[in-house]
């Protein structure tokens, strides 16, 4: 066989290497004999064993937190769901007849598109083939009870997120989704599964690690029916930690209420804490429906009224009247007028031979500052834009929190836009118009604000220029009922004005509820400090808003409320405001 | 290029090797990978990739004169050591499960295998006189061998380790060594298995789980029970491929080590001798293409090669039938797993070369100095 070798056959090479070859032959022997033990004379008998019994797999989803309000009102729950899938591994293609048949009839759903869907992951034969989601508890017992003429149907219990409130406070708690690609990439390593459900807004996206928990899993031992033997090693899942809300759900209630049908947004806060009792947008949706339902969630995204959008963070407004809070506080302190000095208005302001007409068209007469703010005067405000210039205003109003997020524990919180002369040539590379002055200080232009931030203004005057860092989650709990986190009040803005200025500022806002512009806030049971803003906008109807807080002596809470294209802030925002503030206070 | 009946047939098989490969990487892996990756393909694109990049290295090995390896066999040997010790750094190597195998590149050991084929044949080749020395023939040689067998430990990868030991040992008999030094190096090891089995707990666990599998089904046996049952159920024909229910859940990631037995499962007994087969005959041109090698060199690195490969197929084979503990070796050309894949590759290029050099054809190029 190796006969080539030349002068290295003398020193034996071709022998060793014949050995060699001689001990890889009977390694192979070895192998071969060895193979057909286990497969010939071993195979038949164990073949009939592991046809009748396997070892199955078979994980266990954890329920994800509890969200609760800050009484203990249980908002989002889990309620157990069943599933029906089919497996196809070793089905008979009579068998596969018989069950498509009995399961069709059960289940009613039509048995071709049944087989179709099956078929369609023949290659697949050992993934669970999704037949119907959240059946029915008697749909289930049916089919429980034939399961032995049903070989291949597994019934699976999972635990499903039921957003109890439907509609209800859909912004603050968001919903659940797949996982995109991108975070399946990031997470896929961390206990996900490429099936699960992440949170994709609000406090399920936020507090995602503390919801979700870890799952188990189970393997047993079953026979060819399906039937559970044994059990060969189990792990628990680990539910989530259940979040507990500064959402007084009384509160969301009726703020909720006082806004059916309209376009807009209601932040509450207390202004002690920078907690958030209520936050509402709308229109609104149901979170219920991105766990199961495709087809509405496509629509969701499409409609033209936003309802996902969440108002109250994520749009930014013209604040109109209600940012004269503001220019009042900057003209005060930057003493470019005083408390007692009187301007009259006659319904018009000229700058040069434009007009700015005032509100009111035959005009206030003579007033001060605190009439001013009152009767929401535009003419005075003029005056005071004029001699405060925009650079003044731009600083005050970024002082007082406009113009950054506010940093609240919920997604794609946007920041507003405080615009400036150098603003202006930066990005739009035009040039700042004096009547630009003009309509800053009655809160128009390119200013824009957010229903939260207008929210934490109303704080901030109720506090007397301390605000808290606005949150929606209080804090969070395991399952042995210990608080693993809480959130404490954060400052977030402390400025220092004069005292006379907080005096002038609370004198008149009160008296916009009391004689002024905001009388449609007034409440018997306390005393409430508000201002109205109407907001002209190009894009139709003005928008309606209130801020105010309440009792003005001793402020537990502050509510800015915005009627998209609502009309006058005084008619339309400010009963919403009241009837929110009634419900925060009982 | 195909000169001789070995040549044709050995590229044959190894073409068969490599396609038997892409389709039990994809039939062992896919549920695998839709569930891990969200890809059934994922195992598979890798794969196919890598064995064009075999193939092509082949083909360009092919062609390298066989003379440039022992001209640097050392410095190979060298550039082999320094990889293993680079993956000890730890910004270069990568962590997985525990071992620090991987490199950037890939698995260092699986190319320094080859390049210590090549310097023991260098080396068996130009001490021919000297070879029963004790100190001068034997010496450098076990020097080599261990600093290499060590380093491997270290990987860890004692399955290479071992692999690298037997072909060594075959090389160094065939080439002249004296059977009396392997028995002074039999008795200087036997405290080995005590320090790399007993002192690394999970080596113990294979170990144990290895002499009594069925006492601990769910742990230390768990791996070769289930390797058991699958071969069982493949009996005599199989149940055909893209059948197997042991790579689903039971038998972990069944397209790297343990794929013979989804072989054996999904193609039978029928199916698994003919890989046996195709593996004997690769033996059986592999050496008659070194013995008609005009030089000593091109004897020992053909014979080092086979032995390479074939003990490493003896290895993993006997492991999944259960005759000897779990190592961690692949399958040649059949598991899932580039640098296994491409040193294999490689070192079948250089087997056709050294075809190519034949005492058939007219001889030219060197004359011994």
């Amino acid at each position: 066989m190796f006969r080539r070798l030349k002068e290295v056959e003398k020193r034996g090479v071709q022998q060793r290497i014949s050995s060699i070859v001689f001990l890889f032959i009977i390694s192979f022997l070895i192998l071969f004999l060895r193979l057909g033990f286990l497969q010939i004379v071993k195979g038949r008998y164990f073949r009939r064993i592991s046809e009748e019994n396997s070892i199955q797999f078979i994980p266990i989803t954890n329920p994800r937190g509890l969200i609760l309000d800050r009484n203990g009102e249980v908002l989002v729950k889990n309620r157990p769901c069943f599933n029906i899938s089919f497996i196809q591994m070793g089905i008979q293609k009579d068998e596969l007849e018989r069950t498509t048949e009995t399961l069709s009839q059960i289940l009613n759903i039509d048995k071709v598109k049944l087989e179709e869907r099956i078929l369609e992951k023949r290659n697949r034969p050992f993934e669970p083939v999704l037949i119907a989601e959240d059946v029915k508890i008697e749909e289930v017992a049916k089919i429980g009870e034939r399961k032995s003429d049903l070989p291949g149907v597994l019934i699976q219990a999972e635990p499903r997120r039921e957003y109890i409130g439907r509609e209800k406070g859909a912004h603050i708690l968001g919903y659940l989704g797949k996982l995109s690609q991108s975070e399946w990439k990031e997470l896929h390593g961390e206990g996900y599964r490429f099936s699960d459900l992440i949170g994709k807004q609000g406090v399920e996206k936020i507090y995602e690690k503390y919801l979700k928990g870890e799952d188990g899993w189970r393997q047993v031992v079953v026979d060819a029916r399906g039937r559970i033997l044994r059990e060969l090693s189990f792990k628990e899942p680990v539910p989530g930690n259940n979040l507990f809300l500064t959402i007084d759900e009384k509160v969301q209630e009726v703020a909720e209420r006082e806004m059916e049908g309209k376009q807009g947004a209601v932040v509450a806060i207390c202004p002690k804490t920078g907690e958030v009792l209520a936050l509402v947008s709308k229109p609104s949706f149901d979170p219920n429906i991105f766990i199961c339902n495709p087809k509405e969630t496509k629509e969701l995204q499409n409609d033209p009224t936003h309802p996902l959008l969440n108002r109250a963070i994520r749009a930014g407004f013209e604040p109109g009247s209600s940012f004269k809070v503001v220019v009042a506080a900057a003209a005060l302190e930057e003493e470019v007028i005083s408390p007692s000095i009187r301007l009259s208005c006659r319904g018009r302001y000229y700058l040069g031979r434009h007009g700015f007409s005032c509100w009111k068209k035959k005009g206030h007469g003579v007033l001060n500052i605190e009439e001013a703010i009152i009767h929401s005067c535009n003419v005075f405000f003029y005056h005071l834009g004029k001699r405060l210039t925009a650079e003044k205003m731009a600083k005050y109003a970024k002082r007082f929190g406009l113009g950054k997020e506010t940093g609240v524990d919920l997604p794609g919180e946007i920041s507003g836009l405080v615009p400036s002369p150098k603003w202006k040539k930066e990005v739009r590379k035009e040039k700042w118009y004096a009547g630009e002055d003009i309509n800053f200080a009655i809160g128009q232009g390119s200013l824009l604000v957010t229903p939260l931030q207008m929210a934490n203004l109303a704080c901030l005057v109720a506090n007397r220029g301390e605000v808290y860092k606005p949150h929606i989650v209080k804090r969070i709990e395991n399952l042995s009922f210990e608080t693993i986190r809480s959130f404490k009040p954060e400052p977030l803005i402390s400025i220092s004005l004069s005292k006379e200025t907080w005096d002038i500022l609370y004198i008149g806002l009160k008296g916009v509820v009391e004689k002024g512009t905001g009388r449609r806030a007034f409440s018997q049971h306390f005393e409430v400090a508000g201002k109205t803003g109407t907001a002209q906008n190009p894009r139709g109807e003005d928008h309606a808003w209130f801020i105010c807080f309440a009792p003005a002596l001793d402020p537990k809470v502050a509510v800015s409320c915005l009627i998209e294209h609502g009309g006058k802030g005084g008619a339309v925002a400010a009963p919403i405001a009241k009837h929110v503030l009634e419900a925060a206070l009982r | 290029m195909i000169k001789s009946k070995e040549v044709l047939f050995l590229l044959l098989i190894t073409i068969t090797l490599v396609s038997i490969s892409i389709i039990m990487v994809y039939s062992s892996s896919s549920i695998f990978a839709s569930q891990r990756f969200n890809d059934p393909f994922y195992f598979l694109k890798r794969q196919i990739i890598w064995v064009f990049i075999g193939i092509a290295l082949m083909l360009v090995c092919s062609r390298i004169n066989y003379k440039v390896w022992q001209r640097y066999s050392f410095p190979l040997i060298i550039c082999g050591i320094v990889l293993l010790i680079l993956v000890f750094l730890p910004w270069i190597g990568k962590e997985i499960r525990g071992a620090r195998r991987q490199l950037l590149i890939g698995q260092p050991v699986e190319f320094v295998k080859l390049a210590l084929v090549i310097y023991i044949a260098a080396f068996l080749s130009k001490k021919q006189e000297i070879i029963k020395d004790f100190i001068k023939g034997f010496l450098p040689f076990l020097v080599i061998l261990s600093t290499v067998f060590i380093l491997t430990v270290l990987q860890p990868s004692l399955g290479g380790a071992i692999n690298m030991s037997i072909f060594s040992l075959v090389m160094f008999l065939i080439g002249g060594g004296r059977i009396l030094h392997l028995g002074y190096l039999f008795l200087f090891s036997l405290p080995l298995p005590y320090i790399l089995i007993w002192n690394v707990p999970y080596r113990k666990r294979r170990i144990l789980g290895y002499l009594f599998p069925f006492d601990d089904p769910l742990d230390k046996g768990y791996q070769i029970i289930q390797s058991f049952s699958a071969l069982r159920r493949g009996a005599l024909h199989g149940v055909g491929i893209g059948n197997s229910t042991q790579k689903l859940f039971y038998l972990p990631e069944p397209h790297t080590d343990f794929i013979f037995s989804i072989i054996g499962e999904e193609m039978g007994f029928i199916g698994a001798v003919f890989i046996l087969l195709l593996f004997l005959g690769f033996a059986i041109l592999g050496i008659r293409i070194a013995c008609k090698a005009p030089d000593l060199f091109a004897n020992f690195l053909g014979v080092g090669i086979i032995s390479m490969i074939i003990t490493q197929v003896i290895l993993n084979i006997s492991v999944v039938t259960g005759l000897l503990p779990t190592t961690g070796l692949p399958l040649p050309f059949i598991s899932f797993g580039g640098s296994s894949l491409i040193s294999n590759m490689i070192a079948v290029g250089i087997l056709l070369n050294i075809s190519r050099m034949d005492d058939r054809l007219p001889k030219v190029k060197f004359m011994p100095r």
